[in-house]
């Protein structure tokens, strides 16, 4: 899933997907809002479709990265803890980074643009496991 | 005569026995008849001396009551001729040792006064060397000197003297030739009465000399009493006026030495007071005495003895000191204060007066005296000062001090920065309790700091609400201290104005606050700059990525690339706008004639091609007066909010517009932007204007400009207002001030 303000960076980031991994289901949203809309109505319809991970810009209007993760925090634990979420950020700032740290579906912080390196990262992350309270 | 006698011869013998007998018992008659009349004058002598001793007790009685000399002349005189039946009466009374000259009194003659001293002297002659009490009577000869003042014929003289006291009483008794028929002579029988009579009234002169002297001397004693009383109570009654005081020791000094004298007072080598006889002089001011003080200084060189004097003085004596110079006598006498000398007093005394006790025990006295009141002046002066120290601390002082009494619970003294701080009068204040002074909201606060002040728990009780007369409230810090004074313990309270300070205080807290919301946008914005500056050079590196990879269509590196100029204008637009913001931000306003027609058309010709669909633009200006603000400013608010317009249209419509209505008054210029765009949710409408932020994500922006708008609105007196409902469309309506030439 990739949600991202930036058309371009949607268009990009799909295209360098699809590129490495060619058989790879890509949902993108431009806002926050609808993605959270979509999970929401994924899991009132018990559609199998849930997202594995998520490439989340944080500097977004109306709701930003950080928003979108407070908000997830809501959701299922049961279906939560399945995602692996990796932020993508133009900033430089490192408080950014720090507070990502908070969040235990956050597995890495990525600087944009995303490269061929970091999908194979990504690949390569394997799911944490979750302790009672973790999630809090 | 027988014939006629029957008895004849018988009759003879009888008759010589009965002639015998008659004529016996005739002399026994005369004799009897003589002793009778002896007898009878012996009597009336009897008589006559009672009614002498009688005259003479009553005399005595008169002369012991008191009367003056004169009078008792008068009396003796009068009592003599009274007594010894003569014609004229003298008497003198010489006291020698008195100092008085004699008394003479002359009686029955007329004399004047040197006729009596000289009939006196004729009287000491006569006595010369004869004991007292010797008495003379004679008929002076024709050529004696007596009848040359007195026509005297026969006089009776006695003297008599006391020797103890060495009074002379002489008197004198005489008939004279005018009087001789009807005065018989002064008999014999008189001589011892006159005596008698001399020796009473000298008995009486010598009473009445004693019990005048006793007099004198109870008098002088009740005028020594009197000086006494006068001194204590002159330094009783010393002056606060230290100048007074010295003026009164003078007056004293003068007054106890009765005139012939000066004193010099001379302290620390100072000449500090002089004074003289002025009233012998017949000065009456004190300058023209102490002219007489210089001219006697200079003349008699009584400075220099005064100096030998204290010199002399301070090596060795104790006691008042005594030296002849020049005609004068000098006493001097060192002036002490706990032992130690301070100055020397001098009292400088005509040659004509007597030295005896009373001077030296004045000298002590004026000593005494002197040194107390400079004591006195010390301790004034010292206490004037420390006073007039504390004075200057308490009421100079900027902060309030309050002085209160906690037993009787009232204020006792408030120095003037109370006063002012607390808007009362120092009267006001004496009625005032502590209630009064603080709001009655946090009375019961105040109290338990005042509370914990009292028993030491805290040092200060800080930022205290008091509460002014016109009831404005203020803060102060307030400290308090225990004294004592005048055997009461009471409470001082140090009340330091700190309303400044807090309001200060607030003032920095909100300036902080202000700086911190500035730092925080500034911060924002580097934040929002780097990463609307870095997004499209991030794009164009991912894009380059993907180009440089293998296996690209043709068509794609066609879409890659284009992408990467659409980065590039979008990096470069950003930067333009951070410019225009700080070309606001920075720039001095220029004001020239604003042409908003041409404006407004070059500005849409630059922005419609934005938009791939056509889009119409109505610009309708009425315009009567020329429009003068800052051309650029303006230039950048117009294209702002066109090219949002622009580029947040409805997508897919073909009939997109943008209205644009203008009326421009003398005073200011409406400006009315209404399109069919997507619009601005409510929600968004509130913050639309805030740095960076966005309200829509359907066309790519930084969220600088509406933000830019209304900082340019800011600096040329403009205001903005949005209307919008959204998915019908925005209007923004514009008021810009016409800044005349």
């Amino acid at each position: 899933m990739l949600i991202d303000d930036d058309d371009f960076f949607l268009i990009l980031n799909k295209d360098i997907l699809t590129l490495t991994n060619p058989d790879t289901g890509i949902i993108q949203f431009n806002s926050a809002i609808s993605a959270l809309e979509w999970m929401k109505k994924t899991i009132q319809d018990h559609e199998k479709e849930w997202p594995e991970n998520i490439l989340l810009d944080i500097r977004m209007p109306f709701m930003n990265g950080f928003d979108f993760l407070e908000k997830l925090k809501e959701f299922p634990l049961s279906h939560i803890r399945n995602i692996k979420v990796f932020m993508m950020t133009s900033s430089l700032d490192e408080r950014d980074y720090i507070k990502a740290q908070h969040y235990p579906f956050v597995y890495s912080y990525f600087t944009k643009p995303l490269t061929i390196e970091m999908i194979e990262e990504i690949e390569s992350m394997e799911l944490k496991e979750w302790n009672e309270g973790t999630g809090s | 005569m027988p014939a006629k006698n029957p008895h004849s011869p018988n009759t003879s013998l009888e008759y010589q026995e009965l002639k015998m007998k008659y004529d016996e018992l005739q002399l026994r008659v005369t004799r009897f008849s003589v002793i009778e009349q002896e007898l009878i004058h012996a009597r009336n002598q009897m008589d006559k001396e009672v009614l002498i001793y009688r005259q003479m007790q009553q005399f005595n009685s008169k002369a012991q009551e008191d009367i003056t000399d004169d009078y008792y002349c008068r009396l003796v005189t009068e009592s003599l001729l009274e007594i010894f039946e003569i014609e004229i009466a003298f008497i003198c009374i010489d006291i020698p040792n008195s100092g008085n000259s004699a008394v003479r009194h002359m009686e029955g003659y007329a004399l004047n006064e040197e006729q009596k001293f000289e009939l006196h002297l004729y009287m000491i002659n006569l006595f010369a060397d004869l004991p007292s009490g010797t008495l003379r009577s004679f008929e002076p000869r024709t050529s004696d000197k007596i009848r040359t003042i007195l026509p005297v014929r026969h006089l009776m003289v006695t003297q008599v003297r006391d020797p103890h006291l060495n009074i002379t009483i002489t008197l004198m008794g005489g008939i004279t030739d005018k009087g001789s028929p009807f005065y018989e002579p002064i008999r014999k029988d008189r001589e011892a009465a006159f005596t008698v009579f001399s020796q009473q009234v000298l008995t009486n002169e010598t009473n009445r000399f004693k019990t005048h002297t006793i007099q004198e001397q109870f008098d002088a004693l009740s005028i020594e009493q009197k000086r006494i009383t006068s001194i204590a109570e002159n330094f009783l009654n010393f002056d606060t006026n230290p100048d007074k005081n010295i003026q009164r020791i003078v007056d004293l000094s003068e007054q106890l030495l009765s005139g012939n004298c000066s004193v010099y007072e001379k302290l620390e080598n100072d000449l500090l007071f002089t004074s003289l006889s002025y009233r012998q002089l017949g000065y009456r001011n004190k300058e023209s005495v102490e002219k007489t003080c210089y001219k006697l200084t200079h003349l008699s060189g009584s400075d220099i003895v005064c100096q030998q004097i204290t010199e002399e003085l301070l090596k060795q004596f104790n006691c008042p000191w005594l030296r002849q110079f020049a005609g004068f006598t000098f006493l001097g006498s060192v002036l002490r204060i706990d032992k130690k000398p301070i100055g020397t007093l001098a009292i400088i005394l005509d040659s004509t007066v007597a030295i005896n006790d009373s001077i030296f025990q004045l000298a002590r006295i004026l000593t005494a005296a002197i040194s107390v009141e400079e004591r006195r002046k010390n301790a004034l002066k010292a206490l004037s000062e420390s006073e007039e120290k504390y004075r200057m601390i308490f009421e100079g002082t900027p902060n309030g001090i309050i002085v209160a009494d906690p037993v009787i619970q009232r204020f006792q003294y408030i120095n003037l920065s109370a006063c002012q701080l607390f808007g009362y009068t120092e009267e006001e204040f004496l009625n005032l309790t502590l209630e009064d002074l603080h709001p009655v909201e946090t009375a019961a606060e105040v109290m338990r700091q005042f509370k914990a002040l009292a028993n030491g728990e805290i040092k200060m009780a800080t930022e205290v609400p008091c509460k002014h007369k016109n009831k404005s409230v203020f803060y102060a810090d307030i400290s308090t201290s225990r004294i004592s004074f005048g055997g009461r313990s009471l409470l001082a309270g140090f009340f330091t104005d700190v309303t400044q300070r807090q309001f200060d205080q607030q003032a920095i807290i909100k300036n902080n606050i202000e700086l911190k919301k500035i730092n925080s946008e500034l911060d924002n914005f580097v934040y929002s700059v780097s990463h609307d500056l870095r997004s499209p050079l991030l794009a164009i590196m991912g894009l380059v990525q993907l180009i440089n990879s293998n296996h690209q269509s043709a068509e794609a590196l066609q879409k890659y690339i284009s992408m990467i100029a659409a980065s590039a204008t979008r990096m470069d637009d950003t930067i333009k706008e951070i410019l225009e913001y700080s070309r606001n931000a920075r720039l001095e306003i220029e004001v020239s004639e604003v042409d908003f027609k041409t404006l407004i058309s070059e500005i849409f010709e630059d922005v419609r091609h934005i938009s791939p669909e056509k889009i119409t633009l109505e610009l309708n200006i009425k315009q009567d007066h020329p429009f003068y603000s800052d051309s650029n400013r303006i230039s950048t608010l117009i294209k702002n909010i066109i090219s949002n317009a622009v580029k947040y249209r409805k997508k897919g419509t073909v009939n997109s517009f943008i209205n644009i209505n203008i009326l421009v008054t003398p005073s200011e210029a409406l400006l009315r932007f209404e399109d069919n765009g997507e619009g601005i949710d409510e929600i968004h409408q509130e913050r639309i204007f805030e740095m960076f932020y966005r309200a829509s994500n359907s066309a790519p922006g930084t969220g600088l400009g509406l933000y830019i708008c209304k900082e340019i609105l800011n600096n040329i007196d403009g205001s903005i207002t949005l209307d919008s409902v959204a998915g019908e469309g925005s209007v923004f309506t514009v008021t810009l001030k016409n800044k005349h030439k």
